[in-house]
């Protein structure tokens, strides 16, 4: 499989009155072609700032910093906005969290698709309106012909999410960015569209970034998966890696506070304490320390180099270090993070 | 690297000190954001000034707004004056009366004309011991064409053609109107009685759309529909016209007619926004679940309900106040104000209309007034809008 | 939708209908007749006078005989101007009100909104702040001191503009400038703050991430949704225009219906001051009601709304 996208060392800030927020604080990663990534991490993690630069959609008073975005080999920092703009909703595509202000309520959904679609394929107006119809078909709208005539508020939130979607793949794009796309909606409703994420992935051969705060959501369509926290990435890994074999401490605290249906009854969920960092004052080393059960004196001063566990794996995490002590098994048993 | 550096460290000796939010009431927190909005102090402080202005300063002043000197009408608050003899400083004024004025620019006393020659242009006048011949025919006369000065003042010596110098009228700050009232004082009292009306129609809307409005919300159903038919039909009534109905009805024009007439039109928007609060504020889940919880109902009503409606409550009743002035002021304007010799700043703004282009200082105090309220009301208002608002409770 | 117009359209009717006999009652209710003078009129000549104007008939037959009046929009005789009829002067009042107001409700709108997008486009740079500088003075300065300060400064000092009158295109150019100056100021502030809360909504991100070009982001699906709140301003704004008409008029000597207003509410020349009161008042329920359209039409949301409840 060939690379579509690479991340290289990505820093993004936002440059406020308050002084420079470190939104984004050097994330790598790769993403082949077809394959899904997941981007999990908290509320403030960076995992929508990494989205939106690959999308090129930094706002003032935010920047790119450092670093380079590879799509298909091509460094799209060095995009002018107008050339972004022939990407976006072409080549790369993204969806939002919340459907029910994503789309433009004083518009039909005709009229929002056929836009996107006349912008990136030189297609007359009903060639385009029969595209769209089929788009609408593929995602579960049914009876598309009819609802294409209608306007946002004429829709429920999963069905607005699966237009989303369908608008997002009209234009057959390489890669799909979907930040949060079910954190807005009824669990059974998520359930659907993650289905329908999972079956449009073989359907479409796009690859897909899935970013999540919900570890549940990523288990059941990544092939690999990134952890961030505090601006920078944790730990990545296939999903066997990353819930079978995690390495960082913070990936362990994010599966001790999770409920599982193996769960015995009487243990207590273990929350991670405390808060994530100030990226206006971002710690010196790593940005885990202060709410880490197993902190060194090395975690507060320098921030932890990338080991590779194995191919696929890999840990920014002292404990990883030749030097370090060993500390137990972190999933099933340890002293947990408290 | 050291391996000193791989031990454990304990969390307890680490400054993990999180910094403790204060908890705060209601009141302390919009005050705290009210003083963060830096407009909004700015207003506060402009609001404060027009207060002073219009109700403290009148008490430290010795004339009334209603005391007239003939003689010193259509003073400007800037006099050129002419040193005529040594010490001896005086100011012409546009309709040819002789001022004798102090160096500093106070007003000592009018000199008589006793002789005038109207086809050369030559007047003379005396204070009783002091004889001034003034001619005023340069530019005017065909003898005295391209003159580089207008006036001349011989009183026993050489002829004075130059101004000694510009000096600010210490007895007529703002200057004086036709009727030689002091300006100034004159545009205190309007502020008193432009802020007087506002204020107090103001809360007759208040008192008037509290009721009406609760009692739609409350009364609900029928009642409900039938109070808001109303307020809907009248919503779509050029209000003003009724003020000016309501004023030509009354005909006496004292400040209570306004008063009136301001307070009997307006409640409309109160009373909506009110009905709107209250009936949110009853379906709202935390009342429910403080009273599921127990909560005593005087807290309910005091932690719960009137924090949440009365936030919008006195942002609206800020944002009136310069509503009444402005309405206040045209209506004023417009001739149907409070009666003379009593004036609000409409009413100055009218009077300065016919001697506009001589005169504009006198358009300029009451002007310069009505503009510094406004923006006064209108930046503590937003201020308040952003500070009282507990959805938009951050940082 | 169909059903909401009608319905919007009847209450229109029914409020013009309120507001006509709620006026003729608060004019009938006034102490003493029109012809009350300081100087007691003889009782003959006032006698002669009631029964001319139908002034001793009983209240309801005067209420029927101008309700009648009103829908064959026959206002009768002037009280103060002797021999002319409320009808001549409204034909010849109301095109020189229509024609300015007019001209400075599009001033409004042409320039407000623009000036608004942009200085929302360009927020925190120097173009926004002095925008935002002017604006501000706008609202805070009523209309009749800014008509004195055209007055003074464009017609007493520089000579541009004539200082009263209707005669040449340029004598509009004060009237229309103070008539607008307030709602454009209004209009301007409104549409900045409404496109700034826009720009941030999550539909405009969905068109920047649908690669769509900056011109149909912003001309398209900003712009519609942040000229809503702007709509809704408009009908109150006609009454802004109307109401400042009547200083507008007065302080450039414009004969349109705003100075005869003003001039029959001094003269208490009640049957003109009742059939402005009426003109101006349905004006303002028609605008109302065609700004209630336009806002239908723009937001499908309250077309859903208005039609299931």
């Amino acid at each position: 499989m060939s690379t579509l996208l690479e991340v290289k060392n990505l820093k993004t800030s936002f440059f406020t009155h308050l002084g420079e927020i470190q939104a984004v604080r050097g994330a790598s990663f790769t993403l082949n072609q077809g394959e899904v990534l997941g981007i999990v991490g908290e509320s403030g993690s960076g995992k929508s700032v990494t989205a939106l630069s690959v999308m090129g959609l930094i706002e003032e008073p935010g920047k790119i910093k450092e670093g380079e975005i590879l799509f298909e080999g091509q460094d799209l920092t060095r995009y002018s906005n107008s050339q972004m703009s022939e990407l976006r909703g072409n080549e790369i595509s993204m969806i939002f969290q919340d459907p029910m202000t994503s789309l433009n309520p004083v518009y039909t959904i005709q009229n929002q698709m056929v836009e996107v679609l006349r912008r990136h394929q030189k297609i007359g107006k009903a060639e385009a309106r029969k595209r769209a119809i089929e788009m609408l078909r593929l995602v579960g709208i049914p009876e598309p012909e009819k609802r294409i005539k209608n306007y946002p508020h004429e829709f429920s939130g999963g069905m607005r999410q699966r237009v989303m979607i369908a608008n997002a793949l009209s234009c057959g794009p390489k890669l799909l960015i979907a930040d949060e796309p079910t954190t807005a909606l009824d669990v059974t409703i998520q359930a659907q569209i993650l289905d329908l994420m999972n079956e449009l992935k073989e359907r479409i051969n796009a690859a897909i970034i899935l970013i999540t705060h919900d570890l549940g959501v990523i288990a059941e369509v990544c092939d690999h998966i990134v952890v961030m926290y505090g601006g920078s990435i944790m730990e990545t890994g296939t999903e066997k890696d990353i819930f079978y074999n995690p390495q960082h401490p913070y990936t362990n605290g994010l599966h001790k506070s999770i409920p599982k249906m193996t769960t015995e009854q009487k243990s207590r969920l273990i929350p991670i304490r405390g808060t994530p960092p100030d990226l206006l004052h971002p710690p010196a080393g790593c940005p885990f320390s202060a709410r880490c059960p197993h902190t060194m004196a090395v975690c507060l001063e320098d921030a932890p180099p990338t080991y590779g566990i194995s191919d696929t794996q890999t840990s920014a995490c002292w404990l990883m270090d030749e030097k370090a002590p060993k500390v137990d098994n972190y999933v099933s048993g340890g002293k947990g993070i408290e | 690297m050291d391996a000193s550096q791989f031990t454990f460290v304990d969390h307890s000796t680490l400054d993990e000190a999180e910094p403790a939010r204060q908890s705060l009431t209601y009141w302390q927190d919009a005050w705290r954001r009210l003083k963060k909005h830096k407009p909004a102090m700015a207003g506060l402080v402009g609001v404060i000034i027009v207060i002073l202005f219009g109700f403290v300063a009148p008490l430290f002043t010795s004339v009334s707004y209603s005391d007239q000197t003939i003689d010193y009408s259509n003073l400007p608050p800037r006099l050129t004056i002419y040193e005529i003899a040594d010490d001896y400083y005086v100011f012409l004024t546009k309709d040819y009366k002789l001022l004798r004025v102090s160096g500093r620019g106070h007003i000592l006393g009018r000199l008589d004309r006793i002789e005038q020659d109207a086809v050369n242009k030559l007047y003379t006048y005396s204070d009783g011991n002091l004889d001034v011949v003034l001619d005023f025919g340069y530019n005017l006369l065909p003898g005295k064409m391209d003159s580089p000065f207008d006036y001349s003042f011989t009183v026993d010596g050489p002829e004075v053609t130059s101004p000694a110098k510009k000096v600010f009228n210490k007895t007529y700050p703002a200057g004086s109107d036709s009727l030689g009232r002091n300006l100034l004082v004159r545009v205190m009292y309007g502020a008193r009685i432009s802020l007087t009306v506002a204020f107090v129609a103001s809360i007759v809307n208040l008192l008037i759309g509290v009721a009406y409005g609760s009692l739609a919300a409350y009364e609900g159903g029928r009642t409900d529909i039938i109070m808001m038919r109303i307020v809907d039909i009248l919503n779509s009534i050029p209000l003003v016209l009724y003020v000016i109905l309501i004023m030509v009805l009354v005909g006496n024009r004292g400040l209570w007619t306004m008063i009136i007439a301001l307070g009997s039109v307006y409640w409309v928007v109160m009373a909506r926004l009110v009905r709107g609060q209250v009936l949110s504020l009853k379906e709202q889940e935390f009342i429910l679940a403080a009273r599921a919880l127990g909560v005593h109902r005087r807290n309910i009503i005091f932690r719960h309900l009137v924090p949440n409606a009365i936030g919008p409550i006195i942002v609206s009743m800020t944002m009136m106040i310069p509503a009444a002035v402005f309405t206040e002021s045209f209506i004023s304007f417009i001739g149907l104000g409070v009666s003379a010799p009593m004036a609000s700043w409409g009413t100055l703004a009218n009077n300065a209309l016919t001697g506009l282009l001589s005169y504009p200082y006198q358009l300029f105090f009451p002007s310069l007034a009505i503009a510094f309220t406004m923006l006064s009301f209108n930046m503590l208002g937003d201020g308040l809008r952003d500070a009282l608002d507990p959805r938009l409770r951050k940082g | 939708m169909a059903s909401y117009f009608l319905r919007r359209f009847l209450y229109s009717i029914l409020t013009i209908f309120l507001i006509a006999t709620v006026t003729f009652f608060m004019m009938h209710s006034i102490p003493g007749g029109p012809f009350t003078r300081e100087r007691p009129v003889p009782d003959e000549i006032m006698r002669v006078l009631n029964e001319k104007y139908n002034l001793d008939a009983p209240l309801y037959e005067q209420y029927y005989d101008y309700m009648k009046g009103l829908i064959t929009f026959d206002f009768g005789p002037s009280f103060s101007k002797i021999g002319t009829s409320v009808n001549d002067l409204i034909s010849s009042g109301f095109p020189r009100t229509a024609k300015v107001g007019a001209l400075a409700c599009l001033l409004i709108v042409a320039v407000g909104i623009p000036i608004g997008i942009i200085s929302a486009l360009k927020q925190n740079r120097p173009i926004d702040y002095t925008v935002m500088f002017m604006a501000t003075l706008g609202v805070t300065i009523p209309s009749f001191v800014l008509a004195t300060i055209i007055i003074f400064f464009f017609a007493g000092k520089l000579g541009w503009i004539p200082s009263f009158g209707l005669e040449t295109w340029r004598s509009y150019l004060g009237p229309v400038l103070a008539l607008s100056g307030y709602s454009l100021s209004f209009v301007a502030r409104l549409t900045r703050s409404s496109m700034l809360e826009v720009l941030r909504q999550d539909y405009v991100r969905t068109a920047r991430a649908n690669g769509l070009k900056e011109l149909s982001v912003i001309g398209k699906h900003a712009v519609k949704n942040a000229i809503i709140p702007v709509i809704t301003y408009m009908g109150p704004t006609v009454a802004a225009i109307m109401t400042g008409s009547f200083v507008i008029e007065r302080i450039f000597a414009i004969p349109g219906i705003g100075r005869y207003f003003v001039e029959s509410v001094s003269n208490r020349d009640y049957t003109t001051i009742m059939a402005i009161t009426v003109l101006y008042a349905s004006f303002y329920v028609i605008m109302v009601l065609l700004v209630d359209v336009a806002y239908a039409l723009v937001d499908p949301r309250i077309r859903f709304e208005k039609e299931t409840h």
